[in-house]
């Protein structure tokens, strides 16, 4: 299993106990990560508010490079965020001959999207990936409930995506079940976390990672886990408004790789728990007790 | 030398205001084979049909045009005219100088230019027809009902109180349909079983109507007045001839299984009635869930019959019917919401029912007595949400199609939760409230009086939260979002034809609409009628509808069926395809496209020089073929021709036109 | 026609929306992820659409607000694209000055952060839009954890040809500015 690797911005700085997981844990099951050459910025939000030229034409550019440098390689991305930007320009180059026109102008390299662009859950669900999966884990994560939360871009728009269920999504909630954790059923696994106008629209945003923390709260989570480190960051980052407006306990909340590294033998120190905002380590550390294994995290 | 006559009607002032009679009866005059012309203001009146009779005799005419409405207005008219003449009544062509050119042009000039193009074309076309004799079938008296809900049982019942024999078909252990599973019916309440179950009890006893449940037509031959149906009996394992329907086998049986009729809110036995008011009122043993069949361990059934009803061994068996008549009556479903709206939870919360469901909860006889209770915890529901449109109104998700009953039915709905449960709170989402029908609007006036709360917007998400169901949409006449905690939800969801009705359809030649409910022959004129002759329709297999409208629909077919079995044999249409043999290769393309499978080939002897040989030709039904022409398109040889129709005389129309 | 509405009709027509296909249900408000801070709800703006107000929807903080999330479209029973007619309803507030102060600020800094580095340099970003929208305290709480954790730095994560991505975003900006 080899792929073509587009980090993504937060990878570099902010999540950087995902990136260190996403090493260990890809490293244990044999997924090579080739690194796209002098990637870029996939352009966000914002690019595309400013102009669908630069909206379309970021993520092209290294979508392209690697399509040189890696011709037989599948994309893959860590980021619910990048992944549909990058879909979006691979949809619009194979679909709309005009915009395959614009992104090749504008990025003066041909791209003929010929790959797939796949999210780090497409990538662990397939049959081989969770075999080795299984084959890896060596400690379970007995009784942690976690609520899967898919964030809207790793499932929609559909056409885009080809998810085949944007409402109740089961992909995360399977790969986290083979750490021995349990996914409990909640209600909003692809509502939007409006971490994209956290910055520019502060009050009217923060809300909506409540709402969402609250309800995996409501229906029995003490973690919830993400597969995008922006996601990770705006839901944590931003409980300390929750705790205040809603009274309830802040939530620890993991990437999936995360728990996978964790299940795999990964130490805290690895994988750097401690750089998490909200204290990650304890409710690991609890799971591993209830699996009888009594192994310091 | 043909003598034609050419008779142009004014219709008023509807064709003479356009089209110009001055000009168009000379005309008609100078046009080759025509002896005769004039012109009237309304010639299908009694005045105007003497007129061309009278004209028929006194000039020596033996065919005629008239320059008038649409064939279909009044073919029929002017056939029935000419079988009073000396002429052949298919001796006759319409020009259409209505629908055609009067109503759909402005110009007079061109508008009267164009009438005398019609008027030419159908001259020289009428100068190729030949007598034409309609043939006539006998008719076997006895009607096939298709379906045993509200629309059957009227339908059998009318048929049968007329005179006539009728099989009623159900392919369920009893009759009696949704409308049996309906606690109370709108706007009147009144309650659906006391209504609906003396019907049912009537259908089993009535002298003429021979009940046959657990059935399903197996294939279809024949045509209108003499159709051969086979029905696959399916095994019952129960001797319904010796069973008294004590009930004492269904106490005993260990199998529980989701009841059908209750839609998974109650368990059922395997061997069962499918509900108390069952009619035939005897049990059958469902061979999926029964130990005994599956497994060959249990046997207490066959063990406590006291009469030894009880036969494992039993076994389907096919038998072969005929009849003059179907009445298509099979009804609709509700479509499968869970695996359409992720949005409203996919399935996964107990507390949100369909309308169905909670018909079986409100009712008396239902799983809870008749106790509003919510499913999970069998609470009393405080709150109440009522969703409709779902699945309707939705080309992206669902039906396009809007469901017709469930805005009533939403009323009903809140109105008993109000009254059984006081100090209940029920909110209604609505995009639209339909109520045309009588009294329909009242009920609905009422039913907010009772302190529904309509909210207009769509729901767009249900979801589970700290032990109540958030429904989450807009009040769009406040324009803001709103969020209701609901104990209970209601989901009003799309009728759908009912399964296995394309099987059915096929075997009959009935054509289906693009939503797959059956397709009447004229949305306003032939509503009860299928395209194919003999098959009439009753209820929602047609299309959604109410109790009222579906039992209307039943009686006007059963009306259809006793005109048709009242006489003992019909003409048929003699503008049907004839086969010339000699040039027929018998390759089968006319098999194959006819949709009313009127083609079969046939062996016949012919002569290869100086051989005897056999060979296969086409062979076309008379009482199946609609005259729609589609094999003679078909035919490579050109052996196929339509009477009436025939490709010359087409091409003279169209050379009158062109040359 | 009137200007406005031939307006109108080429910003539909380029988000590939038919106003007629929306019957106001309501479904797209009611899922929207940001509708209580909306002037303008969803529906309303396809009801704009309806009635010709273009005005109003350029005017609405709604297109600035609309997340992109894909919600209202995903549940549309007639599948209209309200994502697609925010995205141009964007693009003609700008050509109108109707931007959004908050929103031009952070697409601004966020493009002249890739300008410098390829990528984007989270601090940097934060940093500039706090000063510039007068917004200093927005989420500082969380930098001393983010600087001994190492999750920021000073130093910026570069590409290595920067300068060619500079050009490619300036290509893209110049396209932007012929509007149809």
């Amino acid at each position: 299993m080899r792929y073509s690797y587009f980090p993504g911005c937060s990878m570099e700085s902010t999540a950087k106990s995902y990136r260190l997981a996403t090493e260990y844990v890809m490293g244990r099951i044999g997924v090579e990560l080739v690194e796209i050459e002098d990637w870029n910025c996939c352009g966000a939000t914002s690019a595309h508010t400013l102009s669908a030229a630069m909206g379309l034409a970021l993520p092209a550019r290294p979508l392209a490079m690697a399509e040189l440098r890696e011709p037989g390689l599948d994309i893959v991305t860590g980021c619910a965020s990048c992944y549909a930007r990058l879909r979006l320009s691979m949809h619009k180059a194979r679909s709309d001959k005009a915009a395959k026109y614009l992104i090749e102008n504008v990025i003066a390299m041909p791209y003929e999207a010929k790959r797939e662009v796949y999210s780090f859950l497409d990538v662990l669900s397939g049959e081989e990936a969770a075999a080795a999966i299984k084959a890896k884990v060596t400690r379970r994560l007995t009784g942690l409930k976690a609520a899967c939360y898919y964030g809207c871009l790793n499932v929609r728009p559909a056409e885009v995506t080809g998810a085949p269920d944007r409402e109740n999504p089961m992909a995360m909630d399977r790969i986290v079940g083979l750490t021995g954790a349990e996914a409990v059923d909640w209600a909003f696994k692809t509502e939007c976390c409006g971490a994209a106008h956290q910055n520019d629209a502060a009050s009217v945003s923060r809300p909506l990672v409540w709402r969402i923390l609250k309800n995996a709260q409501a229906n029995g989570a003490e973690a919830v886990v993400t597969a995008c480190p922006m996601c990770s960051l705006n839901l944590e980052m931003r409980q300390g408004g929750y705790r205040k407006h809603t009274g309830l306990p802040s939530m620890p909340v993991f990437s999936v790789l995360e728990l996978l590294a964790v299940a795999m033998g990964a130490s805290a120190r690895q994988i750097a728990l401690e750089a998490h905002h909200v204290p990650a380590a304890k409710a690991l550390a609890a799971a591993l007790r209830r699996s009888g294994g009594g192994v310091a995290i | 030398m043909s003598r034609i006559g050419v008779f142009v009607c004014h219709c008023g002032t509807n064709i003479a205001s356009v089209v110009d009679p001055d000009r168009l009866t000379p005309a008609a005059r100078e046009m080759p084979g025509v002896v005769y012309a004039a012109d009237y203001r309304y010639m299908c009146s009694e005045p105007g049909q003497q007129m061309i009779k009278d004209s028929i005799s006194e000039h020596g005419i033996d065919r005629i045009v008239i320059a008038s409405c649409s064939p279909r207005m009044h073919e029929t008219t002017f056939r029935k005219m000419l079988k009073g003449t000396s002429i052949n009544p298919y001796m006759l062509e319409i020009a259409n100088i209505r629908e055609q050119c009067s109503w759909v042009h402005a110009d007079k000039g061109r508008a009267t230019e164009k009438a005398i193009g019609l008027v030419r074309m159908a001259v020289s076309k009428v100068s190729k027809n030949e007598p034409l004799y309609a043939q006539s079938i006998p008719i076997t008296k006895r009607a096939l009902v298709i379906g045993g809900g509200i629309a059957g049982i009227q339908a059998a019942l009318d048929i049968a109180d007329a005179g006539h024999e009728v099989v009623l078909l159900e392919r369920e252990p009893s009759i009696g349909g949704k409308m049996a599973m309906l606690d109370k019916t709108f706007p009147t309440l009144d309650c659906s079983a006391c209504i609906s179950t003396p019907k049912m009890v009537d259908v089993g006893a009535h002298p003429n109507i021979r009940l046959m449940t657990y059935c399903e037509v197996e294939s279809v031959s024949g045509y209108i007045g003499s159709f051969e149906v086979a029905i696959r009996q399916k095994a019952r394992y129960v001797n319904h001839d010796i069973c008294t329907g004590c009930g004492l086998c269904e106490t005993k049986c260990p199998v529980k299984v989701d009841s059908e009729f209750n839609l998974g809110l109650s368990k059922r036995p395997a061997i069962y009635k499918l509900f108390p008011q069952a009619v035939p009122s005897k049990p059958v043993i469902d061979s999926e869930s029964c130990r005994m069949l599956k497994d060959g361990k249990c046997g207490i059934c066959a063990k406590l019959c006291p009469l030894g009803c009880i036969d494992y061994k039993d076994e389907a068996r096919t038998v072969t019917e005929s009849f003059g008549a179907i009445i298509m009556a099979t009804g609709y479903q509700l479509v499968d919401w869970a695996a359409m709206y992720g949005e409203y939870g996919g399935g996964r919360y107990r507390d949100i029912i369909s309308g169905l469901q909670f018909e079986r909860t409100v009712n008396a006889a239902g799983p809870t007595e008749g106790h509003i209770l919510r499913p999970s915890d069998g609470r009393e529901p405080e709150t109440v949400v009522i969703v409709k449109c779902v699945g309707s109104r939705d080309p992206k998700k669902g039906k396009s199609y809007c469901s017709r009953a469930c805005c009533m039915y939403a009323a009903k709905h809140a109105h008993q939760i109000l009254e059984k449960l006081p100090g209940s709170r029920v909110f209604i989402f609505y995009i639209d409230v339909r109520t045309p029908g009588k009294g329909y609007e009242e009920f609905y006036d009422q039913t907010r009086m009772d302190g529904a709360v309509y909210v207009r917007g769509r729901i767009s998400k249900i979801y589970e939260e700290d032990g109540g169901l958030v429904c989450q949409g807009e009040d769009s006449l406040l324009g803001s979002q709103v969020r209701v905690r609901a104990d209970m939800v209601i989901l009003e969801t799309a009728m759908e034809p009912s399964q296995g009705i394309e099987g059915l359809t096929s075997m009959l030649g009935a054509a289906r609409d693009a939503n797959n409910w059956i397709q009447e022959a004229h949305p306003k004129l032939r509503p009860v009628e299928t395209q194919v002759g003999g098959v009439f329709l009753a209820g929602t297999c047609q299309g959604p509808k109410d109790i009222p409208d579906t039992v209307s629909q039943a009686s006007a077919a059963a009306a259809k069926v006793i005109g048709l079995l009242n006489k003992s044999e019909m003409e048929t249409s003699p503008m049907i395809s004839a086969v010339e043999r000699d040039k027929c290769s018998g390759c089968g393309a006319c098999v194959g496209i006819c949709p009313y499978k009127a083609i079969t080939l046939q062996e016949i002897d012919d002569r290869l020089g100086a051989k005897r040989i056999k060979r296969e030709v086409a062979s076309v039904n008379s009482g199946l073929c609609q005259g729609c022409g589609a094999c003679t398109a078909a035919c490579r040889t050109g052996a196929l021709d339509l009477l009436g129709f025939r490709n010359g005389q087409i091409l003279e129309e169209v050379d009158a036109l062109c040359l | 026609m009137s200007n406005a509405n031939e307006k109108l009709d080429a910003l539909l027509a380029k988000a590939g929306v038919r106003q007629y296909d929306c019957y106001q249900c309501g479904k797209c408000t009611g899922g929207c992820p940001m509708a209580q801070a909306m002037d303008l709800k969803p529906r309303g703006v396809m009801r704009c659409a309806q009635i010709g107000s273009l005005e109003r929807i350029l005017k609405s903080n709604t297109i600035w607000l609309c997340t992109g999330c894909q919600v209202c479209v995903e549940r549309c029973p007639h599948d209209v694209d309200i994502p697609s007619l925010m995205e141009e309803a964007r693009y003609a507030a700008s050509d109108m000055g109707y931007e959004r102060r908050d929103s031009k600020i952070l697409n601004e800094v966020f493009v002249a952060n890739l300008k410098m580095f390829g990528r984007n340099h989270e601090m940097l970003l934060a940093g500039l839009y706090n000063m510039i929208a007068v917004k200093p305290l927005q989420d500082m709480s969380s930098v001393p954890h983010m600087l001994t954790n190492g999750l920021v730095g000073v130093k910026p994560h570069e590409t290595k040809n920067s300068e060619s991505i500079k050009r490619m975003i300036e290509r893209a900006e110049n396209l932007s500015k012929i509007r149809l």
